[in-house]
């Protein structure tokens, strides 16, 4: 053991006493309850009543419930649709941004500030925005183009595809990201591409996408954790609705947990939830190995 | 503690576990000191206790809830009567979390959530009042005890009724006037107003069906699909579900059933009078249907009296068309106190109050200021001639309008089965597509079965 300093032991001092708050707020807020609710889905516990233990027979009706399939079928159908076009969407917008134009920054601003209202506003306005009989979307359509309007959120075949159109609003954080790694990419290389005779859609598939892969690789992972908890819009706008099409698996968990009051129930499908979005993160990582390229590989 | 450096170590560890503790303590449970507060409270009697009265967020019962908390306040000067306004749509959440953490509402009415009362009340989250109300109450002497036994349950009483909202057709007398149509009877037992009748009439008073700026529809309901099956005598469930509170097997494909819906589906479909399932959707948004104006004839239940104040247009209420075995919903909803409440004799006192139906009294107020139907039958000749005055109606015919839906009434579905908010919102998915008309009803049918069987609702 090598012998300490005064000073790195008054720094590993300041260290513990600067950590605490967070660590604390940890362990009450957070690293607690997640090691309860693992304890709590092995119960039946109706909030009032004490837990009863019960083993893992929450897991075997689990695999035995129907709308658990559903709702989960419903979720990454979502997710399925939504990553692809809210990485496509920002990407494209953070690239049209990155342009030397007048008036950058107040675009940037403009397409920014809708991530900063909260989703249930952002929410109550696309329902609006999109009510078959009162929505200014579908009077559009049919007053200057004579089309009637889909049902969206009211539709079985609309409703998850109108869910992700309302990503054009909440994709502003990753379209920040996108932008940064933009920023950060060597002058360089564009110039001598240039002096080659690529056209910018060549340098933007063959030097751009390369370089900020990694960025592609974080925002997608992000994205599809987000995509897999979406709840507010099925909560505020459709009610896991119409037959259960945006019956979406953390609705679901809602349900069972404040509605039927089943905690060991909720706890079991937030567990199964996490164990589902690991797995596809490490198979994203794994999968993405031969098309991510850091700058700096070690191999 | 020569050493500067263990001695800080010590200090450290000292204030980290102070802070922990605070921490721990503070999301820990705050009761410690709210029972050292009722025992001084008791010790003394002149220190002040606080009830809390949770109540779901409504714009027209707010001035009735402040008068009734300022009105106890003043004559019980030792207590304080906190009102807490739920958004409706949260209640549920909001209560299971006060009620995980022991810090139940004194004073509730657990009807206002969708769970209702059978859930609330299988949990153990509901006193018993027995004991009170054999103590003596002069503020129930003139309730009906028919009504008072809704909420008794193995000889024991969990609530006492505040409201009973019955179910009435609506009719939109613009509307049937300018179709030159005389309105319904208030006669429930006049058998010639039946459903082929009411549809004839709604045919009469639709048009424009499909164009969503014109349009006006005869007929269309607020009734769940088994409401629907009970004003055709039928029922999707078994009897023992209403009096057991446990769902058990669904009794879906009853004949009766089949007939009730595709009745609605066709109303829908074959005779396009009423509104489709994505116009109702669509609709829900700006509110109540009625209230926009389009529809002529609307089941719903007792409230609409009170919210239907402010239709710009003029309405009555009618008999619901006859059909052998016809049943429809009542909502009696009670006042009940938490189980595990710090302060019941208080909340005892103020649910006392509440249910006074003399004049200034919380139930009089609640019929006169807010206009729902009274559940203390003493105030019932008030309200039929307020009532008749304020929709215009004779007050003789009101009454009977009123009477005949008790007659043909039986508790609501959701007070009287445990999870009955999941129940709905299964029926309600499942039947969309047969709304829709995608779906024929007995495949929709045969769709909720399993639904409802794979929710394991009765674990």
């Amino acid at each position: 053991m090598s012998k300490r300093t005064l000073a790195m032991k008054r720094e590993e001092r300041s260290f513990w006493i600067f950590i605490a708050p967070w660590f604390i707020g940890f362990i009450c807020f957070t690293g607690g309850p997640i090691l309860i609710s693992l304890l709590l889905s092995f119960t039946e516990y109706n909030v009032i009543s004490s837990p009863k233990f019960t083993g893992i027979s929450n897991y075997l009706l689990l695999f035995k419930d129907r709308l658990f399939y559903k709702s989960l079928s419903v979720t990454l159908y979502y997710t399925v649709l939504a990553v692809p076009f809210t990485i496509l969407t920002s990407l494209v917008i953070a690239v049209l941004l990155n342009h030397r134009i007048k008036g950058q920054s107040l675009l940037r601003t403009l397409y920014y500030a809708p991530s900063i209202v909260s989703g249930v506003a952002v929410s109550f306005l696309w329902s609006w925005l999109l009510n078959p009989q009162f929505g200014v979307v579908n009077s559009v359509l049919y007053d200057c183009f004579g089309i009637q309007g889909p049902g969206w959120f009211t539709s079985s075949g609309t409703v998850v595809p109108s869910m992700v159109l309302m990503q054009l609003t909440a994709s502003g954080s990753t379209m920040v990201i996108f932008l940064a790694a933009l920023q950060s990419l060597p002058a360089d290389l564009y110039e001598a591409a240039s002096i080659e005779g690529a056209s910018g859609f060549t340098k933007f598939r063959k030097i751009t996408v390369p370089l900020i892969s990694p960025v592609i690789l974080f925002n997608t992972i992000i994205g599809m954790i987000g995509a897999l908890q979406i709840f507010t819009e099925a909560y505020v706008i459709t009610k896991g609705g119409p037959d259960w099409n945006s019956y979406f698996y953390v609705y679901y968990l809602f349900d069972t947990a404040f509605k039927q009051f089943r905690m060991g129930y909720a706890s079991a499908q937030a567990w199964i939830l996490f164990l589902l979005i690991f797995a596809l993160t490490l198979v994203s990582l794994w999968g993405s190995k031969k098309y991510v390229h850091y700058e700096y590989d070690s191999k | 503690m020569k050493n500067p450096l263990t001695k800080n170590r010590f200090l450290m560890s000292v204030l980290l576990l102070f802070s922990l503790s605070t921490v721990l303590a503070a999301c820990g449970s705050a009761d410690d000191s709210n029972h050292t507060a009722t025992a001084d409270a008791k010790s003394n009697g002149k220190e002040k206790v606080e009830i809390v009265w949770m109540m779901a967020t409504d714009p027209d019962k707010k001035a009735w809830q402040d008068a009734m908390v300022s009105t106890f306040e003043e004559s019980h000067p030792n207590v304080k009567v906190r009102l807490e306004n739920i958004p409706y749509d949260q209640f549920d959440q909001k209560l299971a979390t006060l009620i995980a953490s022991g810090n139940a509402p004194d004073v509730w009415n657990p009807n206002q959530a969708d769970s209702g009362f059978a859930t609330y009340m299988k949990m153990g989250a509901l006193k018993d009042l027995t004991p009170y109300i054999d103590k003596g109450a002069p503020e129930l002497k003139t309730m009906d005890p028919n009504l008072l036994n809704i909420y008794k349950i193995d000889g024991k009483y969990y609530g006492v009724p505040l409201v009973s909202n019955a179910t009435y057709l609506y009719y939109n007398k613009d509307l049937f006037d300018a179709a030159g149509i005389p309105y319904p009877t208030t006669d429930w037992d006049d058998k010639s107003w039946n459903f082929d009748t009411m549809l004839e009439t709604a045919k009469k008073l639709s048009h424009d069906v499909g164009d969503a700026r014109k349009q006006v529809f005869g007929f269309s309901s607020a009734l769940s699909a088994n409401e629907m099956t009970w004003l055709f005598g039928g029922d999707m469930f078994k009897p023992e579900a209403y009096t057991t509170g446990v769902l058990g097997e669904p009794d879906l494909m009853k004949p009766l059933n089949i007939e009730a819906l595709q009745f609605n589906v066709d109303l829908i479909h074959k005779y396009k009078v009423a509104p489709d399932a994505e116009t109702v959707a669509a609709s829900a948004q700006l509110g109540d249907p009625f209230l926009t104006g389009k529809v002529g004839m609307y089941i719903s239940g007792g409230w609409g009296l009170g919210s239907y104040k402010k239709a710009d247009f003029k309405w009555g209420v009618a008999a619901v068309p006859y059909h052998e075995g016809r049943k429809v919903p009542l909502y009696v909803d009670p006042w009940s106190i938490s189980a595990t409440s710090k302060h019941p004799d208080e909340a005892w006192e103020f649910v006392r109050h509440l249910a006074n139906p003399a004049e200034d009294g919380g139930a009089y107020r609640y019929m006169n200021d807010v206009g729902r139907t009274p559940a203390d039958s003493g105030l019932f000749k008030l309200w039929y001639d307020k009532m008749g005055g304020e929709i215009s109606m004779d007050a003789a015919a009101f009454k009977q309008v009123h009477e005949g839906s008790i007659q043909n009434g039986r508790e609501a579905e959701n007070h009287l089965i445990v999870k009955f908010n999941t129940v709905l919102e299964t029926m309600n998915q499942s039947l969309y597509q047969v709304w829709g008309g995608k779906e024929s009803v007995t495949d929709g049918l045969k769709s909720l079965n399993e639904k409802l069987l794979s929710l394991n609702l009765n674990q």
